[in-house]
Protein backbone atom coordinates (compact mmCIF):
# COMPACT_ATOMS: atom_id res chain seq x y z
CA UNK A 1 0.00 0.00 0.00
CA UNK A 2 1.84 3.25 -0.93
CA UNK A 3 -0.04 6.44 0.65
CA UNK A 4 0.36 9.52 -1.50
CA UNK A 5 2.01 13.17 -0.22
CA UNK A 6 -0.58 14.45 -0.08
CA UNK A 7 -2.56 11.92 2.29
CA UNK A 8 0.67 11.77 4.69
CA UNK A 9 0.44 15.54 4.51
CA UNK A 10 -3.07 15.08 5.69
CA UNK A 11 -2.83 12.49 8.12
CA UNK A 12 -0.49 14.54 10.09
CA UNK A 13 -2.22 17.40 10.16
CA UNK A 14 -5.61 15.66 11.38
CA UNK A 15 -2.95 14.50 13.95
CA UNK A 16 -2.09 17.63 15.60
CA UNK A 17 -5.79 19.09 15.35
CA UNK A 18 -6.77 16.04 17.08
CA UNK A 19 -4.70 16.67 19.90
CA UNK A 20 -6.03 19.78 20.27
CA UNK A 21 -9.48 18.59 19.99
CA UNK A 22 -8.47 16.80 22.81
CA UNK A 23 -7.16 19.35 25.01
CA UNK A 24 -9.93 21.59 24.43
CA UNK A 25 -12.83 18.76 24.72
CA UNK A 26 -11.03 18.52 28.96
CA UNK A 27 -10.70 22.24 29.12
CA UNK A 28 -14.60 22.36 28.32
CA UNK A 29 -15.55 19.81 30.91
CA UNK A 30 -13.63 21.81 33.47
CA UNK A 31 -15.31 24.50 32.78
CA UNK A 32 -18.90 22.97 33.33
CA UNK A 33 -17.75 21.62 36.58
CA UNK A 34 -16.66 25.16 37.43
CA UNK A 35 -19.73 26.78 36.45
CA UNK A 36 -17.86 30.26 36.40
CA UNK A 37 -20.49 33.08 36.87
CA UNK A 38 -20.37 36.90 35.48
CA UNK A 39 -19.18 37.75 39.29
CA UNK A 40 -16.00 34.96 38.85
CA UNK A 41 -14.68 36.00 35.83
CA UNK A 42 -13.83 39.75 37.53
CA UNK A 43 -11.90 38.58 39.76
CA UNK A 44 -10.79 34.98 38.79
CA UNK A 45 -8.45 32.95 41.14
CA UNK A 46 -5.19 31.27 40.10
CA UNK A 47 -6.50 28.10 38.64
CA UNK A 48 -9.24 29.52 36.94
CA UNK A 49 -7.03 31.93 34.74
CA UNK A 50 -5.25 29.15 33.67
CA UNK A 51 -8.01 27.21 32.92
CA UNK A 52 -9.40 29.74 30.72
CA UNK A 53 -5.94 30.55 29.35
CA UNK A 54 -5.84 27.17 28.63
CA UNK A 55 -9.13 27.20 26.74
CA UNK A 56 -8.60 29.93 24.72
CA UNK A 57 -5.13 28.48 23.39
CA UNK A 58 -6.00 25.16 22.65
CA UNK A 59 -9.40 26.68 21.17
CA UNK A 60 -7.32 29.25 18.62
CA UNK A 61 -4.82 26.50 17.65
CA UNK A 62 -7.92 24.25 16.84
CA UNK A 63 -9.84 27.27 14.81
CA UNK A 64 -5.91 28.06 13.30
CA UNK A 65 -4.66 25.06 12.46
CA UNK A 66 -8.18 23.83 10.76
CA UNK A 67 -8.55 26.93 8.77
CA UNK A 68 -5.17 27.09 7.73
CA UNK A 69 -3.73 23.66 7.46
CA UNK A 70 -6.55 20.52 7.94
CA UNK A 71 -8.49 21.93 5.45
CA UNK A 72 -6.08 23.14 2.56
CA UNK A 73 -4.89 19.50 2.90
CA UNK A 74 -7.84 17.97 2.33
CA UNK A 75 -9.05 19.81 -0.56
CA UNK A 76 -5.29 19.03 -1.60
CA UNK A 77 -5.99 15.37 -1.28
CA UNK A 78 -8.65 15.05 -2.98
CA UNK A 79 -6.91 16.70 -5.91
CA UNK A 80 -8.63 20.50 -6.04
CA UNK A 81 -6.32 22.99 -7.05
CA UNK A 82 -6.27 25.47 -4.03
CA UNK A 83 -3.34 27.64 -5.10
CA UNK A 84 -6.05 29.94 -6.82
CA UNK A 85 -8.36 30.23 -3.84
CA UNK A 86 -8.36 32.62 -1.33
CA UNK A 87 -9.86 31.61 2.56
CA UNK A 88 -13.18 32.34 2.35
CA UNK A 89 -13.26 30.28 -1.20
CA UNK A 90 -11.93 27.00 0.00
CA UNK A 91 -14.51 27.35 2.50
CA UNK A 92 -16.87 27.26 0.43
CA UNK A 93 -15.88 24.91 -1.66
CA UNK A 94 -15.58 22.55 1.58
CA UNK A 95 -19.25 23.04 2.27
CA UNK A 96 -19.90 22.37 -2.00
CA UNK A 97 -18.33 19.03 -1.26
CA UNK A 98 -20.28 18.13 2.02
CA UNK A 99 -17.13 18.68 4.43
CA UNK A 100 -18.41 21.64 5.98
CA UNK A 101 -22.44 22.17 6.93
CA UNK A 102 -22.17 26.39 6.26
CA UNK A 103 -18.63 28.07 4.86
CA UNK A 104 -20.92 31.39 6.68
CA UNK A 105 -20.87 29.68 10.08
CA UNK A 106 -17.08 28.88 9.84
CA UNK A 107 -16.91 32.78 9.86
CA UNK A 108 -18.30 33.37 12.50
CA UNK A 109 -16.69 30.61 14.57
CA UNK A 110 -13.39 32.68 13.18
CA UNK A 111 -14.50 36.00 14.11
CA UNK A 112 -15.44 34.54 18.05
CA UNK A 113 -11.55 33.10 17.65
CA UNK A 114 -10.47 36.45 16.30
CA UNK A 115 -11.72 38.21 19.81
CA UNK A 116 -9.13 36.48 21.59
CA UNK A 117 -6.72 38.38 20.06
CA UNK A 118 -8.51 41.23 20.47
CA UNK A 119 -5.81 44.18 21.38
CA UNK A 120 -8.28 46.53 23.73
CA UNK A 121 -9.57 45.21 26.86
CA UNK A 122 -13.24 44.24 26.58
CA UNK A 123 -15.76 45.37 29.48
CA UNK A 124 -17.06 42.86 31.97
CA UNK A 125 -20.12 42.41 30.33
CA UNK A 126 -18.90 41.77 27.29
CA UNK A 127 -16.06 39.53 28.58
CA UNK A 128 -18.56 37.01 30.09
CA UNK A 129 -20.89 37.52 27.21
CA UNK A 130 -17.64 36.64 24.53
CA UNK A 131 -16.69 33.74 27.18
CA UNK A 132 -19.99 32.29 26.89
CA UNK A 133 -20.04 32.59 22.83
CA UNK A 134 -16.56 30.79 22.72
CA UNK A 135 -18.03 28.25 24.68
CA UNK A 136 -20.98 27.65 22.32
CA UNK A 137 -18.42 28.18 19.99
CA UNK A 138 -15.65 25.51 20.94
CA UNK A 139 -18.41 22.90 20.68
CA UNK A 140 -19.42 23.91 17.43
CA UNK A 141 -15.37 23.27 16.58
CA UNK A 142 -15.48 20.05 18.31
CA UNK A 143 -18.51 18.71 15.81
CA UNK A 144 -17.04 20.12 13.01
CA UNK A 145 -13.56 18.38 13.44
CA UNK A 146 -15.23 15.05 14.26
CA UNK A 147 -17.03 15.17 10.93
CA UNK A 148 -13.86 16.08 9.27
CA UNK A 149 -12.36 12.65 11.12
CA UNK A 150 -15.25 10.65 9.83
CA UNK A 151 -15.21 12.25 6.24
CA UNK A 152 -11.27 11.81 5.88
CA UNK A 153 -11.48 7.99 7.02
CA UNK A 154 -14.31 7.75 4.12
CA UNK A 155 -12.44 9.58 1.55
CA UNK A 156 -9.43 7.34 2.43
CA UNK A 157 -11.79 4.43 2.25
CA UNK A 158 -12.68 5.42 -1.19
CA UNK A 159 -9.01 5.99 -2.27
CA UNK A 160 -7.82 2.20 -1.56
CA UNK A 161 -11.09 0.75 -2.26
CA UNK A 162 -11.83 2.09 -5.99
CA UNK A 163 -9.27 4.30 -7.74
CA UNK A 164 -6.52 1.91 -8.49
CA UNK A 165 -3.95 4.71 -9.52
CA UNK A 166 -3.30 5.18 -5.82
CA UNK A 167 -2.71 1.55 -4.67
CA UNK A 168 0.33 -0.66 -6.68
CA UNK A 169 -0.59 -3.92 -7.73
CA UNK A 170 0.30 -6.42 -4.94
CA UNK B 1 -7.81 59.53 7.59
CA UNK B 2 -6.38 56.72 5.11
CA UNK B 3 -9.82 55.23 4.11
CA UNK B 4 -11.88 55.61 1.23
CA UNK B 5 -15.41 56.90 1.55
CA UNK B 6 -16.90 53.42 0.25
CA UNK B 7 -14.89 51.56 3.05
CA UNK B 8 -16.40 53.82 5.53
CA UNK B 9 -20.18 53.63 4.45
CA UNK B 10 -19.75 50.08 4.92
CA UNK B 11 -18.36 50.58 8.04
CA UNK B 12 -20.87 53.03 8.99
CA UNK B 13 -23.59 50.33 7.28
CA UNK B 14 -22.19 47.52 9.46
CA UNK B 15 -22.93 49.59 12.62
CA UNK B 16 -26.22 50.58 11.54
CA UNK B 17 -27.63 47.15 10.94
CA UNK B 18 -25.99 45.82 13.83
CA UNK B 19 -26.28 48.53 16.79
CA UNK B 20 -29.40 50.41 15.37
CA UNK B 21 -29.63 53.15 12.95
CA UNK B 22 -28.65 55.75 15.83
CA UNK B 23 -25.47 54.49 17.02
CA UNK B 24 -22.84 56.54 16.79
CA UNK B 25 -19.84 55.56 15.13
CA UNK B 26 -15.99 56.78 15.56
CA UNK B 27 -12.92 55.82 13.69
CA UNK B 28 -9.49 56.01 15.64
CA UNK B 29 -5.96 54.83 15.95
CA UNK B 30 -3.81 54.91 13.01
CA UNK B 31 -6.07 54.94 10.04
CA UNK B 32 -7.07 58.71 11.06
CA UNK B 33 -3.49 59.58 11.06
CA UNK B 34 -2.74 60.30 7.29
CA UNK B 35 0.81 60.68 8.11
CA UNK B 36 1.10 56.64 9.10
CA UNK B 37 0.79 53.43 7.05
CA UNK B 38 -1.28 50.96 6.83
CA UNK B 39 -2.45 49.61 10.31
CA UNK B 40 -5.87 48.05 11.70
CA UNK B 41 -8.89 49.48 11.33
CA UNK B 42 -9.79 50.39 14.89
CA UNK B 43 -13.50 51.38 15.45
CA UNK B 44 -15.59 52.53 18.42
CA UNK B 45 -19.50 52.02 18.51
CA UNK B 46 -22.11 53.53 21.16
CA UNK B 47 -25.11 51.69 20.88
CA UNK B 48 -28.82 53.00 20.25
CA UNK B 49 -30.36 52.35 23.01
CA UNK B 50 -32.58 49.85 21.66
CA UNK B 51 -29.30 48.09 20.65
CA UNK B 52 -27.22 47.80 23.97
CA UNK B 53 -27.73 44.12 24.84
CA UNK B 54 -25.66 41.62 23.93
CA UNK B 55 -22.12 43.62 22.98
CA UNK B 56 -20.34 40.70 21.59
CA UNK B 57 -23.17 38.88 19.41
CA UNK B 58 -23.83 42.48 17.75
CA UNK B 59 -20.16 42.85 17.74
CA UNK B 60 -19.41 39.55 15.47
CA UNK B 61 -22.19 40.24 13.38
CA UNK B 62 -21.17 43.34 12.58
CA UNK B 63 -17.17 41.82 12.04
CA UNK B 64 -18.90 38.97 9.49
CA UNK B 65 -20.39 42.05 7.45
CA UNK B 66 -17.36 43.97 7.13
CA UNK B 67 -15.62 41.09 6.04
CA UNK B 68 -17.89 40.55 3.37
CA UNK B 69 -17.28 44.26 2.14
CA UNK B 70 -13.39 44.74 3.11
CA UNK B 71 -11.95 41.32 2.91
CA UNK B 72 -10.17 39.48 5.64
CA UNK B 73 -7.86 42.81 7.18
CA UNK B 74 -8.18 43.44 10.70
CA UNK B 75 -11.17 45.29 12.29
CA UNK B 76 -10.87 46.03 16.54
CA UNK B 77 -14.00 47.01 17.18
CA UNK B 78 -14.34 48.42 20.78
CA UNK B 79 -18.27 48.96 22.25
CA UNK B 80 -19.12 51.54 24.39
CA UNK B 81 -21.05 50.62 27.55
CA UNK B 82 -22.95 53.22 29.56
CA UNK B 83 -20.50 54.68 32.26
CA UNK B 84 -17.86 53.28 30.36
CA UNK B 85 -14.05 54.09 31.85
CA UNK B 86 -11.98 51.97 30.14
CA UNK B 87 -8.95 54.24 28.80
CA UNK B 88 -9.62 52.93 25.07
CA UNK B 89 -12.66 54.84 25.06
CA UNK B 90 -11.63 58.02 26.10
CA UNK B 91 -8.84 57.68 23.98
CA UNK B 92 -11.26 57.01 20.80
CA UNK B 93 -13.06 60.16 21.81
CA UNK B 94 -10.92 62.37 22.10
CA UNK B 95 -8.67 61.13 19.24
CA UNK B 96 -11.45 60.09 16.37
CA UNK B 97 -13.55 61.01 13.61
CA UNK B 98 -17.17 60.29 14.24
CA UNK B 99 -18.78 59.06 11.23
CA UNK B 100 -22.44 60.70 10.82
Amino acid sequence: MSISPEQLALQHIQAVCQGHADALSEALQDMQLRALGADDYTHLNKDDRRLLDQFAYRYTRLQDDMGARLMPSVLKAMGEDIAPMSAIDRFARLEQLGWLDSADNWLALRQVRNQFAHDYPDSPTERFERLQAAVQAARQLLTIMAQFQRKAIGAENRVRGNDGSHSPPT
Amino acid sequence: MRLTTDQIQAIRAAASSTFGDKAAVWLFGSRVDDAKKGGDIDVLVRPAPTADDEPFARKIRMLILLERVLGARKIDVVVEQANDLRPIVAVAHATGIQIP
